[in-house]
């Protein structure tokens, strides 16, 4: 076990090496001069000089990148323009809000797709199986944000049982905290929910076919005990992975939901930053998004190696 | 060889048409893409031709603003009511799809075409080349969902075409991955090593044999991804990052309908669900047509 999260370690050191150089690299698709951009037209060739030094930019090009690199392996992501504080005090102040969200969507996308997933698989082309595929289809082609809008004019505007927007930490008020993040929470897991549903019930319906679920039956075990003992353990195994993956979707489709739902998170905190051409906080942003995406992934691989043996020794 | 060929050919058309036939869903799907493609151009044409003024015919124009209709909600007068600058929903719905085609169309085409040949390549050539572009998907694929795109859309500026450079910029990674996989599993096929022993190009063994056969994948994978460029450009519209007003998108439609969601419920609801039939449509067809061609395929999950 131990050799094998050294090793899925290291494969990580040349992807984060590639997400540095690709996020460094992306504040140069400003079309115009950096320093420029962030200061306006306005700005006197002692400012340029200034901004110049204090980014590196009159450095070559590798030389910058090391020099910003030094930085960030300091978790210094430098400093917002707009907020005039260190990136990494915003994001942090943001991270809060995006991860309460994020956290409540994907448990409601559990409880939903989870039960769906298996009842569609094991009562397979049932009424019940019919509608499981339909909710499965139809969430995947709706749009996220739009169900928001929805969810918004429904239950905030013509029948007020949640507020419009806003956010309320369950750590000062664990009712009205749940109350003012159960709207953005489906609206991001239902998205989330359609995917995981499908994936369960293939997953499911690929177990029930093997030869062990054939002697299980046969020996005699009642068939809810056959899915509860056999099926679903083995069949929860690839949905984990699933699972991983979509914690990126949940972090692209905060973005909207947060705006849709003035939540105070990373998502706003890009956007907003966008429009103010805050260049270092969309830059760090990025960078934060990545890293924490491939580290919950590594937490998702390692998990899977814990349940099923077999993998370590790939 | 020819013969045989292109009696496989058919028999795999006769397969196909009789699963069109008898798939209600698969009719659904393409009855809804024709529609959609068709509004697009149609107004294409309109706004290019004509100036607007087939629409304006029929209905009204997308563009006309009405100080006295401000906001006001569906009527027969106005079948989908108006916006907050009097301005006809469905004029300007029917003038959105032709943002979300093209952008489909043209971020599928280019992520498509460039993820296509680096696939492709990797596959047949292999080795160095292979790892190094494996490594580029890896690094693609840390960057979490819309997060990319949100951020370069960003630093480019707001615009039709940079909401397709930055779609494109990951999107190609699936088409790589999916043709590597196929040339892969093809490069050792016994046809392929007998144009080898032939003496054919290497350019020959890659248009003539293997890009013909990685075709329906390829065309499976891309109606798909159709679904979810869609939305996804609909979502850096909302956000302000695409084209920009008076230009119809149904993107900055919802961000208006978010503006006035407590008074002008139509603002929110209609452009949306033309969002969500649309995709639906593309992901029927591509649904269906997986079904039909290859119940096997192996379709990347989405991130």
């Amino acid at each position: 076990m131990q050799r094998y999260l050294l090793r899925r370690a290291m494969q990580l050191v040349p992807i984060m090496l590639g997400v540095s150089i690709i996020t460094f690299f992306l504040i140069r698709l400003v079309p115009s001069n950096p320093a420029l951009a962030i200061l306006g037209v306005n700005a006197t060739p002692d400012q340029i000089a200034y901004i110049n030094s204090t980014y590196g930019l009159d450095k070559p090009i590798p030389v910058q990148y090391f020099y910003w690199m030094g930085k960030v392996l300091q978790f210094d992501l430098g400093r917002s323009i707009v907020h005039n504080q260190p990136t990494i005090e915003l994001i942090m102040g943001r991270f809060p809000a995006t991860l309460q969200v994020g956290l409540f969507a994907m448990f409601i996308s559990l409880i939903v797709s989870l039960p769906v997933g298996v009842i569609s698989a094991v009562k397979k082309d049932s009424i019940l199986d019919v509608l499981g595929r339909f909710f499965a289809f139809v969430g995947i082609s709706m749009p996220g944000f739009w169900l928001g809008l929805l969810l918004i004019i429904l239950f905030a505007v013509t029948v007020p049982v949640f507020p419009i927007f806003g956010f309320v930490s369950i750590f000062t008020d664990f009712s009205e905290g749940i109350r003012h993040q159960f709207l953005p929470a489906v609206t991001l897991g239902l998205s989330m929910a359609a995917m995981v549903t499908r994936m369960t019930r293939s997953c499911v319906l690929e177990v029930l076919q093997e030869d062990y679920i054939t002697t299980a039956r046969g020996k005699g075990l009642p068939g809810t005990l056959v899915v509860a003992k056999h099926v679903l353990k083995n069949a929860f195994i690839p949905v984990i992975t699933v699972v991983g993956l979509q914690v990126g979707f949940i972090f692209g489709g905060s973005v909207l939901v947060e705006v849709i739902f003035a939540i105070p998170g990373l998502g706003r905190l890009m956007v907003d930053s966008i429009a103010q051409r805050d260049y270092p906080v969309i830059q760090a942003l990025v960078l934060v998004y990545a890293i924490t995406f491939v580290l919950v992934n590594l937490l998702v691989d390692v998990l899977y190696a814990v349940l099923d043996p077999r993998i370590r020794y790939q | 060889m020819e013969t045989q060929l292109s009696y496989a050919r058919r028999s795999q058309l006769t397969r196909v048409l009789a699963i069109i036939k008898g798939n209600k869903l698969l009719l659904a799907g393409s009855l809804i893409v024709c529609l959609v493609v068709c509004t697009a151009v149609f107004v294409t044409i309109d706004d290019v031709v004509y100036e607007q003024a087939l629409i304006k015919r029929i209905l009204h124009s997308p563009y006309q603003m009405n100080a006295r209709d401000r906001l006001s909600p569906p009527s027969a007068f106005h079948p989908l009511g108006t916006d907050q600058l009097g301005r006809d929903v469905l004029a300007r719905i029917i003038y959105g799809s032709r943002v979300s085609i093209q952008v489909g169309l043209l971020a599928v085409g280019l992520s498509g075409a460039v993820g296509t040949i680096i696939g492709v390549l990797a596959g047949y050539i292999g080795g160095k080349f292979d790892d190094f572009v494996m490594r580029i998907v890896d690094i693609l694929l840390a960057f979490p969902g819309l997060i990319l795109a949100i951020a370069i859309a960003g630093f480019l500026g707001p615009s039709l075409t940079n909401v397709i450079i930055a779609l494109s910029a990951k999107a190609w990674v699936s088409y790589a991955r999916v043709m590597r996989a196929n040339v892969l599993k093809m490069k050792d096929v016994e046809y392929i090593q007998a144009a080898k022993a032939l003496g054919a190009s290497e350019a020959r063994i890659i248009f003539r044999n293997i890009l013909p056969n990685v075709a329906t994948p390829m065309i499976i994978l891309a109606t798909m991804e159709l679904g979810s460029i869609i939305i996804s450009e609909a979502g850096l519209s909302f956000l302000g990052l695409g084209p920009q007003p008076p230009m119809a998108s149904w993107g900055n439609m919802l961000n208006l309908g978010r503006a006035h969601i407590t008074t002008a419920w139509w603002l929110s609801a209609f452009p949306g669900l033309a969002i969500f039939l649309t995709v639906m449509g593309f992901n029927l067809l591509g649904d269906a047509l997986a079904d039909a061609f290859d119940p096997k395929i192996t379709l990347p999950t989405r991130r």
